[in-house]
């Protein structure tokens, strides 16, 4: 940004200041000029914009968890009793703990998927449209995917009639509660691996092929070269990719919901992460709204990604390697 | 980044300061230009005082419920001289309206829902107007007024603390559905105890090779619900399934009339007499299939035609019974869901609304609910569609409960935490009656510890 706003006398010399500054002033291109000019007339509705819809609904939801509301009638302010009442919640610890296992275990599993998934198709033939493939069910809307899911591995479904071809007479009962969890996380699993296969490409395609080369002549295996060129080469981009899938499997809301629900109810509590916890306190209800818990759950919500972020930035933190 | 003069920095000072006076006289002019606008097309409605009034509507403008309504508001407009603004907002209506409701400009002045959500977004935030002056109201074409024609037990249900807050036009109940014509004994002798239900049942598991006969879409809390609800409704009567989600203590699912409903529940699931897929399957499948002839008895609200006919077998005919009591003589009534008007307290065009109200109310305009929409209606003189008869019949004694004892609308919070995640693995076979009671018990006393 080349605009400037306001004189740093500190930064002036002593001595000639004055005719420095004169100076300065004369420099001043009528190109800075018109910048300057045009400064607030370019920013002024980003800001208005972003505090209006964005900083000042964030304020307002820091505000209202710590007011019960119904989302009608009046306000009473209650201090830190949503974050009392939240934390002493077995659902709303339940639905943490799901975020976590998102978090961690589907992001684990996709970062596996997506490295495995570079390794192989860095050398692969037709490579452009396997990751085509790879990429496609994240330009479908995770609604679609999500009912596709639900018919795959419902009873009798897709899935049971192919393990059931492959010999097993009782598969197991996907969509029943206790197992619904686990087909939701292979779902973003799923969903999520061809995103990150596809930017985590884009960085290997970035590293000069001679370094592979060599390796190949000094016979590095697979792995080997994983290690000590691909990883390396790529760690920026990692770090990036970790804080993107950490901000959205926090906020990850539409599979859940339209998976494991259906003719407009809640899915089972077993199943909530902290989004779902956060749309059933206030909207998703039919009793009275709780806006003041759903606000706090959506406080906790960002406070944890704060921390993870902070977290993943430091662990990742490295020195840049230059090629 | 190049220094700036004092000079220059004044000069650009002033024209920051000119640009930025600028924009926010900009920003107010539009504002008040779109306040302008606003309050200019919204005195149009309110110069004209009770001439015209805006309605929410929760159904969808291609829904038969909606076609009704239509034709009744030409109909009103042609008659009074009314003007009504509707739209066709779907079943979030009253969440839509909520936000509006702390302002001074409430958008609609009449709104319609299903009752839960006219009691949670209205009522009990203290945004209901009391609609007991539609009942004096003469209703138009008739001799009769308001009162005279809608049952008192239907406007109970919607009443609280003596505020009528929501005017009911369509009632939906829950029945167990068969197919009249592949089960023509059942249709000439209905069951009418627990013990002739079970022996159906197990009749019935034997016709079809021991494959439960019974469709439940289990994926839905509510569904599995409705069993659990009905055989505690039917052992210890109205209101004990509500008073023992607000026993604070939660020792009440304990007691021995609990334990005996839940143990009736217990044995269907352990004799296998739900459809097999039941606890692993993706609504609709179940019902879609018991239409097809999967299985022979849904336990469903009136909605349960509309919903399957699509799917049925050839010649299907709706019939249904309603879940049998405990023995002759036992518990009979029948759950309701209302759907009706309300009006928001701050209203500006309330007058206008209630008139509608009392207008749709008329034989002439609501049996469209029943004859165009298949539903049911409050008013006993309106016939019902030929595949609710049945239930309309179980209607006729007038013993009436709120669904699920209304716990969806007094302790939504404990039916969705602690109830229905229980009671599906419950449904499913994943614990016994005794464990279901313990469980309930413990959840409950640790959800009133921590309850508001």
């Amino acid at each position: 940004m080349t605009a400037v706003t306001t004189e740093r006398p500190s930064s002036v010399p002593s001595g000639p200041g004055p005719a420095r500054a004169r100076a300065g002033r004369r420099r001043a291109s009528p190109l800075l000029a018109g910048r300057r000019r045009l400064f607030w007339p370019l920013v002024l509705p980003a800001l208005l914009v972003y505090t209006g819809m964005f900083a000042g609904p964030s304020l307002f939801t820091a505000w209202l968890s710590l007011n019960k509301w119904a989302g009608a009638g009046p306000m009473e302010f209650v201090g830190l009793r949503n974050y009392r009442r939240l934390f002493a919640d077995p659902v709303f610890e339940h639905s943490f703990v799901n975020t976590l296992w998102i978090v961690f275990g589907v992001g684990g599993l996709t970062f596996a998927a997506a490295f495995g998934l570079t390794m192989v198709l860095r050398e692969m033939r037709g490579r452009k449209a396997a990751r085509a493939v790879l990429f496609f069910p994240n330009i479908v809307p995770s609604v679609a995917l999500s009912i596709l899911w639900g018919f795959l591995f419902q009873y009798g479904g897709l899935v049971d009639s192919v393990v059931k071809a492959l010999g097993l007479q009782h598969p197991p009962n996907w969509l029943g509660q206790s197992d619904l969890f686990r087909v939701i996380a292979i779902g973003l699993v799923w969903t999520s691996t061809g995103f990150y296969t596809t930017i985590l490409m884009a960085a290997v395609d970035q590293i000069p092929p001679e370094l592979y080369e060599d390796c190949d002549l000094a016979g590095a295996a697979a792995w080997q070269k994983f290690r000590h060129v691909t990883l390396p080469l790529m760690w920026d981009v990692v770090g990036v990719c970790a804080v993107l899938w950490t901000i959205s499997a926090v906020k990850v809301f539409e599979f859940i919901y339209t998976f494991a629900g259906a003719a407009g109810q809640m899915p089972d509590a077993s199943v909530w992460n902290t989004a779902l916890y956060t749309y059933g306190e206030a909207f998703a209800s039919d009793g009275v709204p709780s806006y003041g818990t759903a606000a706090a759950s959506a406080v906790v919500m960002l406070a944890l990604v704060g921390v993870l972020v902070g977290l993943i930035r430091r662990v990742m933190r490295r020195d840049a390697v230059q090629f | 980044m190049s220094p700036v003069s004092p000079a220059r920095s004044a000069s650009g000072g002033a024209t920051r300061r000119t640009v930025l006076t600028a924009s926010v006289t900009a920003s107010v002019a539009l504002a008040a230009t779109a306040c302008a606008s606003d309050s200019s097309s919204g005195s149009g409605s309110r110069s004209s005082g009770g001439g015209s009034f805006t309605y929410w509507s929760m159904w969808k403008e291609s829904e038969p419920q909606a076609k009704v309504i239509k034709a009744a508001i030409a109909a009103f407009t042609k008659d009074t001289g009314v003007q009504v603004t509707v739209q066709w907002k779907g079943r979030q209506v009253v969440k839509q309206l909520g936000p509006t409701l702390n302002t001074a400009h409430v958008p609609a002045d009449l709104v319609d829902s299903s009752d839960r959500f006219a009691y949670s977004g209205l009522q009990a935030v203290g945004q209901a107007l009391d609609l007991t002056p539609v009942l004096s109201a003469a209703v138009p074409g008739e001799s009769g007024k308001v009162s005279d024609v809608i049952p008192k037990h239907y406007l109970d249900l919607a009443t609280t603390s003596g505020v009528l807050w929501q005017m009911p036009y369509e009632i939906l109940t829950t029945q167990i559905w068969y197919n009249g014509r592949s089960l023509p004994s059942v249709a000439a002798n209905p069951p009418g105890t627990w013990a002739e239900f079970t022996a159906l049942i197990a009749s019935r598991k034997s016709a079809r090779g021991g494959s439960g006969p019974l469709a439940l879409d289990g994926d839905i809390a509510d569904y599995s619900a409705y069993w659990t609800y009905f055989a505690v409704l039917r052992e210890l009567g109205a209101g004990a399934f509500a008073a023992a989600a607000a026993d604070k203590t939660g020792a009440s699912f304990e007691s021995p009339g609990f334990l005996t409903a839940f143990g009736r529940i217990e044995a269907l699931v352990a004799g296998g007499d739900f459809v097999p897929g039941y606890d692993g399957s993706k609504w609709p499948a179940v019902q879609d299939g018991w239409a097809g002839g999967k299985s022979d008895f849904l336990l469903l609200g009136t909605f349960a035609p509309s919903e399957t006919q699509s799917f049925a077998s050839s010649g299907f005919t709706y019939r249904s019974f309603p879940f049998p009591a405990v023995a002759a003589g036992g518990d009979e009534s029948q759950d309701i869901s209302l759907i009706g008007f309300s009006i928001p307290k701050k209203a500006r065009n309330a007058a206008a609304a209630q008139r509608f109200i009392a207008y749709f109310l008329a034989k002439a305009r609501l049996e469209g609910i029943s004859a165009q929409a298949g539903n049911l209606t409050p008013r006993a003189d309106i016939a019902a569609p030929a595949q609710l008869a049945d239930a309309q019949k179980a209607l006729s004694s007038g013993k009436v409960v709120k669904a699920l004892d209304g716990v969806k609308e007094t302790a939504a919070d404990w039916y969705t935490k602690v109830f229905c995640p229980l009671n599906t693995t419950f449904l499913d076979g994943g614990q016994t009656a005794a464990q279901f009671a313990a469980k309930l018990k413990s959840g409950t006393a640790q959800y009133w510890s921590n309850a508001e």
